[in-house]
């Protein structure tokens, strides 16, 4: 106890040379008991999570869960009612000029500023994060090339559509190297194409050592992107962990619909494809029904999100 | 060295130079102050007259009407910055609201005070234009007489005080403000009520003392102290020459509410109605001059100052009212864009 030496932080993504001694290592984002109040509606509710370092952390929960409101107070935009926040080892609410310099956020809407080119956006993010003018061109050549938008370099930023201006958006999120990236909804109102290339992006910075915070109201869009999930609901968490931990936690993944001859429908519970099967077989060898439909009613996540938030909403 | 230029103000700047507002401003701004030095000219160059009614004697008519231009001139410049400012910095930080821009900057490193100083300085520098493209015409008035440089540098600083103060203001009222329309029809209220609500509330003032009796004083000046308009009536307006002579300026109004005898300085003192015009001069350094040999520069400098009572000028003291007013405006308006917050703003 006594020889463990305070633990630096460990800047993300560097792997250790020397495997250290096995210290949980400081989480990059840690909310305990947050909780935040407008008036008598609690956005969030005694939330308490940790993202690990490294991790793509998503947050799932339908509009008005309290997405947009945790980020918020880890961004360092919001004071919580009460409770505590630590991203990368500081208080967003004691000092927050230390979180921004080490965190990117972009938020849930898209504000661009009408008259300037892509280049001068970027410049100006630059230029607010007091970098040196020196290198403002290799630095926005690096970031345009990441997100795909080179081409766009002297273009408008209004004239751009959606996907580039979430894009640039991203860009501009990164335009200080921050450690962790806070990502509200970064997929909604994009097109499948635009949100195939948005997850290659994502993956990509994980690649360089950023650690990942991410949001959506859409759990399909996050399933194969994310190394942990936490599901908000009115403000409170229903579940964490690993995507496999949460189906584990909660045993029961699938609903099979089958339909009969007669026209009868009926719902039965699996977990497994091994139970599946044995559903199936039961059926139709054992009872002799005549099955004419045997079809899976949503899946994985998405039906454990469907019995997560059931009968919470309004 | 990246910090050299405030990021906010070079944006801005950047901003500003292509849209098409700023020509557009600039080329109102510039035909409504020909409009006013033309029509000012043609209605001076007929009509100067002293106080007793006579026309003006021919050597100081030039410095009459190049004084009442000059004022009137001045006059319509702090009126179109009045109306201008609001314009350029009501959408300050209710049009980044309302754009959804004001997040991102507000995760920056820059601090809130950087930001609001940053857009009242690009408020600033665009009213900084509108002077210097408002010099030529400065100089027409300059060039036939009754002012001197001092007098035109006068008018920059009123016009530039002029333009802080409702920068800071306006500054104040977008923060306060989610929607830029919002923020544009209370700057102009406030701009409003400091012109047009303290003139109104000293008008009555003097109506009420006016009915009491004749040798009632006036009402307090301080009713007046946040009127940026009585402020330039006092610093920039005239007392007759010594031939009670004045210009017509929008000022005079104003200014007499402040000095109750603004012929003080003419040869009768202003009481005596049956002095005739002297055909000579006497000087300050007591020279007598010929009325033959009238010499411009000394009639310009001739137009006097209000009699100094002692007391700290008023536009002095209306610059130190309002300039407390800017910077509680200023400190709310970072104040209020300052995170982490209560509620997100
Ligand atoms: N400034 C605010 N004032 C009042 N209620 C708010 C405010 N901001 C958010 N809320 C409420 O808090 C709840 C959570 O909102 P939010 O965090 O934006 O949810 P999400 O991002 O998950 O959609 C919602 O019910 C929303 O209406
Ligand atoms: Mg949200």
């Amino acid at each position: 106890m006594s020889t463990v030496e305070p633990h630096p932080p460990t800047p993300a993504g560097q792997v250790p040379l020397v495997a250290e001694t096995p210290v949980l290592p400081p989480a990059a984002a840690e909310v305990a008991g947050l909780t935040k109040r407008y008036g008598d509606l609690f956005a969030v509710r005694d939330l308490t999570l940790r993202v690990e370092t490294g991790s793509v952390f998503g947050l799932i929960g339908p509009n008005g869960a309290g997405k947009s409101t945790t980020f918020s107070v880890l961004a360092s935009l919001l004071k919580p009612t009460s409770g505590q926040a630590r991203v990368l080892g500081m208080d967003p609410t004691t000092d927050p000029r230390g979180v921004r310099s080490r965190v990117g956020y972009m938020p849930d809407v898209l504000g661009v500023y009408d008259d300037l080119r892509v280049e001068e956006y970027l410049e100006f993010f630059a230029s607010s994060y007091y970098l040196p003018r020196k290198s403002w061109p290799g630095l926005i050549d690096g970031l345009l090339e990441l997100v795909d938008l080179s081409g766009k370099r002297h273009a408008m930023v209004n004239g751009l559509s959606r996907g580039m201006k979430q894009r640039l958006s991203l860009a501009r999120a990164l335009v200080h190297d921050p450690d962790l990236l806070i990502l509200d909804e970064p997929a909604s109102g994009l097109d499948p194409r635009a949100r195939v290339e948005l997850r290659e992006l994502i993956g990509e910075l994980r690649s360089m050592g950023k650690t990942i915070i991410i949001s959506s109201h859409i759990l399909a869009e996050l399933e194969h992107v994310c190394t942990d999930i936490a599901i908000l609901e009115a403000g409170q968490l229903l579940a964490s962990g690993s995507p496999e931990t949460i189906v584990e936690q909660l045993g029961s993944g699938r609903t099979i619909e089958v339909r009969f001859a007669d026209g009868a429908v009926e719902r039965f519970s699996v977990d497994t494809d091994d139970e599946q099967r044995q559903l199936l077989r039961r059926l139709v060898v054992d009872d002799a029904r005549d099955v004419v439909e045997f079809h899976q009613v949503g899946g994985g996540l998405e039906d454990l999100f469907m019995k997560l938030t059931e009968g919470i909403v309004q | 060295m990246a910090a050299l230029v405030n990021p906010v103000l070079a944006r801005e700047l950047k901003e500003r130079v292509r849209g098409w507002k700023a020509p557009a401003i600039i080329t109102t701004y510039l035909v409504m102050l020909g409009a006013v030095v033309y029509l000012v000219y043609e209605a001076e160059k007929s009509g100067a007259t002293n106080s007793f009614g006579f026309s003006a004697a021919a050597a100081t008519r030039s410095s009459l009407i190049g004084r009442g231009i000059f004022e009137w001139m001045v006059f319509f410049m702090i009126l179109l910055v009045m109306f201008i400012v609001p314009g350029l910095t009501a959408s300050a930080v209710a049009g980044e609201r309302e754009r959804q821009t004001l997040v991102p900057l507000q995760v920056t490193l820059l601090k809130p005070r950087s930001i609001i100083l940053g857009k009242i300085s690009s408020a600033l520098a665009f009213i900084f234009l509108l002077i210097i493209a408002a010099m030529p015409l400065l100089s027409v008035a300059f060039l036939i007489g009754g002012i001197t440089i001092g007098d035109v540098f006068k008018a920059v600083g009123v016009v530039l005080a002029t333009a802080v103060i409702m920068a800071c203001l306006s500054m104040a009222c977008s923060s306060l403000t989610k929607r830029v329309q919002t923020a544009t029809v209370l700057s102009y209220a406030v701009a409003l009520l400091l012109i047009g609500g303290s003139t109104l509330a000293y008008g009555v003032a003097y109506a009420i003392d006016e009915s009491r009796g004749f040798d009632a004083a006036n009402p307090p000046e301080e009713l007046l102290i946040g009127n940026p308009m009585a402020a330039v009536a006092d610093l920039v307006g005239t007392n007759a020459n010594r031939f009670g002579e004045r210009p017509s300026s929008p000022f005079n109004g104003i200014r007499d509410w402040l000095d109750p005898n603004p012929f003080a300085n003419s040869f009768d003192g202003g009481f005596n109605p049956g002095f005739e015009e002297p055909a000579r001069a006497i000087a300050p350094d007591g020279r007598i001059i010929d009325g033959g040999n009238f010499n411009e520069q000394f009639f310009a400098d001739e137009f006097a100052d209000r009699v100094d009572d002692g007391d700290q000028p008023f536009w002095l003291k209306s610059l130190v009212a309002l300039g407390t007013l800017s910077v509680l405006a200023v400190v709310i308006s970072a104040r209020r864009i300052r995170t982490p917050g209560t509620v997100e703003r």
